[in-house]
């Protein structure tokens, strides 16, 4: 997405004109010409095609400038700021004094590319390089020095000035004074004093610019292998050299707008992965204002303050050369013969030759291509011999950089090993030289470097950079052909052999195609470093086989593999067999960090410890019975064992590829109860009969359980048992009726009444409890008959009127009621109030309930009634169901006496002295009745207790 | 043979069917008991029908005069509003159902004022009287003390039934708890009556049930 710089607008790729304002968008894509891809701006060549996008002229478009916005303050960070001054351009009183020295220097080039920005004069140690480097040192780590290299004006040369200052331009006069105003650090004191050549580092040495000063352009600050790539433009290189900063042309021998010859040169090789296009001292004369090639290719034209930087550093001798330089460079790889071989070649610092990797640079082939770049050695690490072949790169300038840099290699370089593809402006940042042998820089390299260096080879990555050279060529290099400087990194250890890469990082499609159908040329022993050959993008060709590698997988202990679900083993393709199952990961003693640490019990997952605090509250794994437990069933394993109603997440993750429903009769069986079963077949047909149809009513019930069925018979047995036994007990009674006041109460309020009075007997009971209230309404009525009273039976209950008729038809007894009364009472306790507002004349009311509710309305209505007149006695004869529920009425006023059950009428009896055999003989059963009831009570209580309600059900 | 023989016989025979129940639900049970509820029904239909409804409509249709019309005709007007009741289910007449609404308000009027001041005065007032005249000195100690537990245990009772009060704290008071844990008790004790009341009851009907029928054969087989 483009955005649009006039309103912001989010506008496609491939927009030309904002779709919301019209205004011309910047292109950020290209069409290439023969395919028709689109390709990304930066894109020198197509990624399908590899056809040259740009011509040599092209220049990328200028991205719109964002709209100003003022500088947002970052709160929080302490970072230092570098302001910026009104022109753009940095605040020149905040910078170090080393980058304003570089930056004087580039104010002081003629070069169009150069934007001298930085006034402050450089440090000594700087200008000093940058006299060295004038481009007239060569390479020679012995032969040349920095003293040979032209020294700006006004810059004292430093001893301590690296050698790949040397190449740098000179300084101008104005240049060399603001130098010379410079202060030197604390830290750089003492670096003034130009060291003697033997001191130099060999890498430094290397950095010298040509020897001739006529080659040698008037301020070449840049060493021989920064502006190695100073070559006359090509079409490709012409515009690899226009993305290059300012600053970077500075030494290129191409006018300023051209990108440095350097990445040009790297682009002349076809297909091959040049290391940083190093200038070649035999090839070019490092101009003034030509760039490193390296950088050349990286930067266009309008980055001054690098340049100037560099070029400030050029302007330094040699003698200048900071300590943190000095250090850093490695002995190994200096080979003073390969320096002396090539005296125009720019000395690579000692600094950049400890990248340089031994193995991989290859003397020869860089002394039989004076012609080619010299590569820095900290870049030729990266190259590779197969498919890059920088016949730019100077392999004479390789040796010279190795003996340069000697031993001062810094470490970081030494293993950067590997070859990358020319890819554009940054083909010449990863071009490399060809191959040169050179002596291992084993000893030097730190520990920290060579650690990171791979022993085995990873396979190669895919390419990000294709880049399709002008000459076609897709040429590999050759071991021959790594630049010195690159051979340097070797690593500590002789494993030369383990570092052959597969493939480089950077690979041209055609480079890639011809690779894979050549086979891949074995490398050099320790050519490129693992972690770089891991770069290197994978060819069709060179992808590791599915079995090699599993058996490189599985050989590697630190890796554990998930578990394959079986049903994704399921989808593995035809012909192909299950995955070999790889050991568990077994910590051994070494590996653990605690001793505590468990074993991986699946699939090398390690299963953690469950606090014993948490394991008190896993619920217990004990199932349950019945339709309950079936309808949620318990987990059986896992952290949820015991727990209920859980989702089943086995069946639903885990789906087997052989996986096959259990039929459902099948399940049904197997699973569920008979009972379920059939009510689940029930409502099935029940839903699917049609409305219409009459649904009938299940007349299936559940059948109670065996226990249950077991207890009712023992029960009615029982009962029975006893029932006949009192019936038929023929002897003297086994119960006794016990008189009680309220009974004798009840019994004196009766005999108290006169001839002709009148008794309201209310029949409270219906058919149900006739049975136990029709012997007590028998004989109340009896004793009522005895003493000539007229009794007055009413009713509310509808059945009452029934059991009226019968219980005044055996005493030839008739109902006195009122004229047009019915023994019916309807309106409940209105009917109730009612009747007894009505002038009676009634001396006493008898209830007989056998239900709680008409009692209770007969002993309101009748204590409602003394607001008119007082309440009548009443005397009140219940059931033993009614009895507890009444009893706080039975003990109030105006209620006298009350007779509840069968023994409190066998006592009434008794107090009358009546005595009834039959009566007798109901007692005795009752009383047995009432034994064998409690004795089943406590065998039930017991036997519940012992099994637990849903045990025994 | 007379009728009571009869009725004595088939008395029984139901009896025998009743308690087969013991053994499970049947279906000759569930004829005795619909036998049971159908007889029951038409007979409070016939009383009611008899001894209600053709008198008043009789005594009605002989009234002289029209204020005992109009005493004799209300009731029976207000009654058939009240079967209006029963449309609501049906969609025709539903609408017509809120005219039964007229005399079922009297209804529950009328048999609300009769029974809030039957409770009143034949229930809480006499219930509150008896449970304080309960502590006596009559009969000491026990008299005393049973009245104090009657008391105790009725205001106990009474607290577990009654709204929780609105504490000060936002907790109750120690006593208030343990208060309603002993008027739970009283409950407990008073529901254990009722359910003893309830075996014996249903073990006295069990044995007169059995009496009956031995009664009847033993009548049977002895002629």
């Amino acid at each position: 997405m483009v955005r649009c710089p006039k309103c912001g607008k989010m506008n496609q790729d491939s927009s030309r004109f904002c779709n919301q304002c019209g205004t011309t968008l910047p292109q950020t894509r290209t069409r290439c010409p023969q395919c028709g891809l689109m390709n990304p701006i930066g894109n020198a060549f197509c990624s399908r095609c590899n056809t040259r996008l740009h011509d040599s002229e092209f220049q990328l478009p200028e991205q719109p400038k964002p709209p100003e916005e003022t500088p947002v303050g970052v709160k929080g960070i302490s970072l230092p700021t570098l302001p910026v001054a009104g022109d753009g351009t940095l605040e020149t009183t905040e910078l170090p004094d080393w980058l304003l020295e570089l930056t004087e220097q580039s104010l002081e080039t003629p070069a169009d590319a150069l934007e001298p920005t930085l006034e402050e004069p450089f440090l000594d140690w700087l200008s000093d390089l940058e006299d060295d480097t004038a481009g007239e040192v060569a390479g020679d780590a012995t032969g040349r020095s920095t003293a040979d290299a032209p020294v700006p004006d006004g810059v004292a040369p430093s001893a301590t000035m690296p050698d790949w200052f040397d190449a740098l331009p000179e300084e101008d006069e104005e240049a060399g004074a603001a130098e010379a105003e410079v202060e030197t650090p604390s830290s750089l004191a003492g670096v003034d004093d130009e060291p003697a050549l033997d001191e130099l580092p060999d890498w430094l040495l290397a950095t010298a610019t040509p020897t001739s000063p006529g080659d040698v352009p008037s301020f070449t600050p840049w060493p021989e292998w920064l502006s190695k790539n100073a070559e006359e433009p090509t079409p490709g290189q012409e515009e690899t050299e226009q993305e290059l900063p300012g600053w970077l042309l500075q030494s290129a021998e191409a006018p300023p707008s051209h990108a440095s010859p350097a990445a040009h040169s790297a682009e002349e090789d076809a297909g091959r992965v040049v290391p940083l296009p190093f200038p070649e001292p035999e090839e070019e004369p490092v101009s003034e204002t030509s760039a490193p090639d390296w950088l050349a290719a990286l930067y266009p034209a309008e980055e001054p303050e690098p340049q100037e930087a560099v070029e400030s550093q050029a302007g330094q001798t040699a003698s200048s050369l900071p300590d943190w330089l000095m250090g850093i460079s490695e002995e190994e790889e200096v080979e003073p013969q390969a320096a002396a071989t090539e005296p125009e070649a720019e000395t690579v610092p000692d600094w950049l030759m400890g990248i340089y990797d031994d193995e991989e640079v290859e003397p020869p082939a860089a002394a039989t291509e004076p012609g080619a770049e010299t590569v820095p050695d900290w870049l030729m690490g990266i190259y590779d011999d197969e498919e890059a072949e920088p016949p730019d790169v100077a392999p004479s300038t390789e040796p010279e950089a190795e003996a340069v840099l000697g031993e001062d290699i810094p470490d970081w370089f030494a293993d950067i090993d590997g070859k990358v593809e020319e890819a554009g402006p940054l083909a010449a940042i990863f071009t490399v030289e060809p191959e040169e042998e050179e002596p291992a820089l084993e000893a030097d390299i730190p520990d920290w470097l060579a650690g990171i260096m791979v022993e085995e080879p990873v396979p190669a990555q895919p390419q990000t950079f294709e880049q399709e050279t002008e000459s076609g060529q897709a040429d590999v290099p050759a071991t021959d052909d790594i630049p010195d400087w690159l051979k340097g990194m070797t690593p500590p250890d002789d494993e030369a052999a383990a570092l052959e890469p597969a493939q480089s990082a950077f690979v041209p499609s055609e480079t890639l195609s011809e690779a894979s159908e050549d086979e891949a040329p074995a490398l050099e022993a320790g050519e490129i470093p693992d972690w770089i050959e891991g770069l290197s993008p994978t060819a069709p060709g060179a992808v590791e086989e599915e079995a090699a590698f599993f058996d490189r997988v599985s050989g590697d202990e630190s890796l554990v593999r998930a578990e394959v679900p079986s049903w994704l083993q399921g989808l593995r393709p035809p012909g192909t067999g299950p995955l070999p199952s790889l050991p568990e990961v077994a910590y051994t003693d070494k590996d653990q960090l605690d001793a505590d640490i468990p074993l991986p019990q699946e699939g090398g997952l390690v299963r953690a410890e469950i606090p014993d605090w948490v394991q008190q509250y896993r619920p217990s794994a004990d199932g349950e019975v019945g339709e309950e437990s079936f309808l949620e069933p318990s987990e059986t394993d896992g952290p949820l064992a015991g727990l209920r109603g859980m989702l089943p997440s086995g069946p639903l993750m885990d789906m087997p590829a052989d996986f096959e429903p259990v039929s459902l009769a099948a399940k049904l069986d197997a699973v569920y109860p008979e009972s379920i079963v059939a009510q689940a077949q029930l409502w099935q047909r029940l839903l699917e009969q049609p409305r219409s149809v009459p649904r009938p009513v299940a007349q299936h019930r559940v059948r109670s359980g065996r226990g249950q069925q077991a207890m009712r018979w023992i029960v009615a047995v029982v009962l029975l048992a006893v029932t006949a036994l009192g019936l038929l007990w023929g002897e003297a009674p086994l119960s006794q009726a016990l008189s009680r006041p309220h009974i004798e109460r009840f019994s004196r309020a009766i005999d108290a009444l006169q001839t002709g009075d009148t008794v309201i007997v209310a029949v409270e009971y219906g058919p149900a409890e006739a049975g136990e209230m029709t012997p007590l309404a028998r004989a109340v009525v009896q004793h009522l008959a005895d003493r000539n009273v007229q009794i007055t039976m009413v009713s509310t209950l509808p059945e009452g009127a029934g059991l009226i008729h019968g219980l005044l038809e055996p005493q030839a007894l008739v109902n006195h009621l009122a004229a047009g009364k019915a023994a019916y009472l309807p309106g409940s306790s209105s009917g109730v109030a009612q009747f007894l507002s009505e002038p009676a004349e009634a001396k006493m009311l008898i209830v007989l309930a056998g239900r709680a509710e008409r009692l209770r309305w007969w002993v309101e209505q009748n204590n409602a009634q003394s607001a008119t007149s007082p309440p009548l006695p009443v005397n009140v004869g219940v059931n033993a169901a009614t009895a507890p529920l009444m009893m706080p009425y039975l003990e109030t006023l105006p209620v006298v006496g009350w007779v509840v059950g069968l023994p409190d009428l066998a006592a009434y009896q008794e107090f009358r002295g009546l005595t009834s055999g039959a009566l007798n003989s109901q007692l005795d059963a009752l009383m047995l009745a009432h034994w064998a009831a409690l004795a089943l009570l406590l065998f039930g209580l017991f036997y519940y207790l012992a099994l637990g309600k849903k045990g025994a059900s | 043979m007379g009728i009571d023989i009869i009725g004595l016989i088939v008395g029984a025979v139901v009896t025998l069917v009743i308690f087969s129940y013991l053994l499970g639900d049947n279906v000759l049970y569930r004829w005795m008991l619909a036998l049971l509820v159908g007889s029951g029904v038409g007979y409070v239909m016939g009383v009611v029908i008899n001894e209600v409804l053709f008198d008043w409509f009789v005594a009605a249709l002989a009234a002289d005069s029209l204020a005992t019309q109009i005493y004799y005709f209300t009731p029976i007007f207000l009654g058939i509003l009240l079967l209006f009741r029963g449309f609501s289910s049906v969609k025709p007449l539903s609408p017509l159902s809120v005219i039964g609404n007229i005399p079922m308000g009297y209804l529950l009027g009328a048999g609300a004022g009769v029974a809030v001041g039957g409770a009143l005065l034949g229930t809480l007032f006499p219930q509150v009287v008896a449970t304080g005249a309960a502590v006596t000195l009559e009969n000491p100690p026990w008299g005393l003390l049973r009245g104090v537990v009657l008391v105790g245990g009725t205001i106990a009772a009474l607290l577990v039934f009654s709204p929780r009060p609105i504490s000060i704290n936002g907790e109750d008071g120690p006593w208030l708890p343990r208060v309603r844990h002993v008027g739970e008790f009283f409950i407990i004790v008073a529901l254990a009556a009722a359910f003893a009341g309830a075996i014996t009851t249903g073990l006295t009907l069990w044995v007169e049930r059995w009496a009956t029928v031995l009664r009847a054969a033993l009548s049977f087989m002895g002629g």
